[in-house]
């Protein structure tokens, strides 16, 4: 797309989606260590991204004075103002995600010394979550919205996989409560990874209203995003 | 090239195929397009695109200039108003227009206002008190000039002297209002006072509005329509105009990348 004519403009705009990026890949890193966090028991990463957390919020409130800063300055309209809309629920899911990731680690700790239950199937989605996290950033860095439709279509074997270790973890509480003080908070890890991985569809719709102009929240999103995918392979 | 119609309103006002030349220069290439009853459009596009010297067709302005001419039809209520059988006076009384700069009669404040009234009805003088004090309601201004209604016009601030020019177009009863960026000459006050004034009046009146500013644009209308190099680029809802068009050329406009 062409440039402003105002070049300051361009560069607020850059500058709000390296921010936006910026919060995405600590969430990231974040997710990344999740699975060291949860399987070797490792406090000193724990209580780090806990304490880092901050920084996430840190950076969503810049990115809320940097939108709300362009929508009075630049008084923005078309796919900039798309854009600008879409960032300012962004970093809120991204604040969101950070708190949860914070909140996975917290479990994590709570689980203490407990035996650990069999959660086979969530290194699996830890590392599905990790995947949308990833591409909802590429989707999002590049308003990709093929890329975004991706996003929308792989949360649901994150769901599927929810279901199924919860359950499992169900089972072996009713069958052994020794297991019952590590059980409980691996119960809300694994609540806080499918969270996650819900509000990485809802980045992607952003990225889908972004390019398209089309709010596709609430409907089955994944149908509407590739109709409108076709329609503009169509033009 | 089919008309454009951003909502199945009743059409005020249809362009079909309108051409317009400065002598041998065409300004104009086959605007198509539904003015909406009762409903605000505004034209938007840059500098020269052609959006004043299509509206200033509506009215025939182009009439007292030597060497313009228009080809096509603008049908007002079924009626082609560039027929040349068709009187100019009838026309300007059915159609007001509001300029850039306001232009009050060199008389006074009621005058301005009787003087339209007078030329096309006869009434009596309490009828004619009460069509003035009846006008300057509607235009928001009654009350800050019923004392001094036998004033000079021009001894009036810029933005009050565009109302009594507003109200002096609505005392006829037009059809339809043509505004040629009404506000550009105003303080923002006075230019939130005009569209307050805008908003009111739609519904009874239809209204097209030429302006510099989009954000006015957006403000006001209901319609937009976006010309560029003497075409019509998009016409649509306001709303989808400036959030969503469809045409990059008035995505690059709305956005600031325009050259």
């Amino acid at each position: 797309m062409a440039l402003h004519t105002t070049t300051r403009y361009d560069e607020e705009l850059n500058d709000l989606r390296s921010h936006v990026l910026s919060m995405g890949e600590r969430v990231q890193a974040a997710i990344g260590n999740a699975a060291r966090v949860i399987f070797e028991r490792d406090r000193s990463i724990a209580q780090k991204i806990i304490e880092q957390d901050k920084a996430i919020n840190d950076l969503e409130m810049t990115c809320d004075e940097m939108t709300s800063t362009m929508l009075v300055r630049r008084q923005p309209a078309g796919g900039d103002l798309r854009f600008i809309i879409a960032c300012n629920k962004i970093v809120t899911d991204f604040e969101r995600m950070g708190d949860l990731v914070a909140g996975i680690c917290r479990s994590s700790l709570r689980m203490d010394r407990h035996p650990l239950p069999d959660v086979d199937g969530l290194p699996e989605m830890i590392d599905r979550v990790s995947r949308q996290l990833t591409l909802v950033l590429t989707a999002y860095g590049r308003d990709d919205m093929q890329d975004a439709i991706q996003v929308i279509a792989g949360d649901d074997e994150i769901d599927r996989l929810n279901a199924q270790i919860y359950q499992h973890l169900l089972d072996q509480m009713a069958k052994d409560p020794a297991l019952i003080g590590a059980t409980i908070p691996m119960t809300s890890i694994v609540k806080n990874l499918e969270r996650i991985g819900d509000l990485a569809v809802s980045i992607a719709e952003m990225v889908v209203f972004t390019v398209s102009g089309k709010d596709i929240r609430h409907i089955s999103s994944l149908k509407a995003a590739s109709r409108l995918l076709d329609d503009e392979e169509g033009r | 090239m089919s008309p454009e119609t951003p909502t199945p309103n009743k059409a005020k006002v249809s362009v079909r195929n309108l051409n317009f030349y400065y002598g041998d220069k065409q300004v104009l290439f086959d605007n198509n397009l539904d003015i909406a009853d009762g409903k605000v459009t505004a034209f938007i596009g840059p500098s020269g695109c052609g959006k004043s010297t299509h509206i200033r067709t509506y009215n025939r302005m182009f009439d007292l200039y030597k060497g313009q001419r228009a080809e096509g039809e603008i049908i007002v209520d079924g009626t082609n108003i560039l027929d040349p059988k068709i009187p100019a006076l009838q026309l300007r009384h059915q159609i007001g227009m509001i300029f850039q700069k306001p232009t009050p009669f060199p008389m006074s404040i009621f005058d301005n206002i009787a003087y339209g009234l007078r030329l096309h009805t006869k009434m009596s003088k309490s009828e004619l008190e009460g069509r003035v004090e009846q006008a300057l309601r509607s235009a928001a201004l009654f009350d800050e000039v019923k004392d001094i209604m036998h004033q000079h016009g021009t001894a009036l601030s810029g933005g009050q002297q565009q109302r009594l020019c507003i109200a002096r177009a609505i005392a006829v009863e037009p059809e339809l209002i043509l505004m040629d960026e009404p506000c550009s000459a105003l303080d923002p006050i006075s230019t939130a006072k005009i569209e307050e004034l805008i908003d009111q009046l739609k519904g009874e009146f239809t209204i097209v509005i030429v302006t510099h500013n989009m954000q006015q644009a957006a403000r006001v209308s209901d319609h937009t329509a976006f010309f560029y190099m003497g075409k019509l680029i998009e016409f649509d809802d306001t709303e989808a105009i400036f959030t969503s068009p469809k045409n990059s050329q008035t995505e690059d406009y709305i956005t600031g990348r325009f050259g």
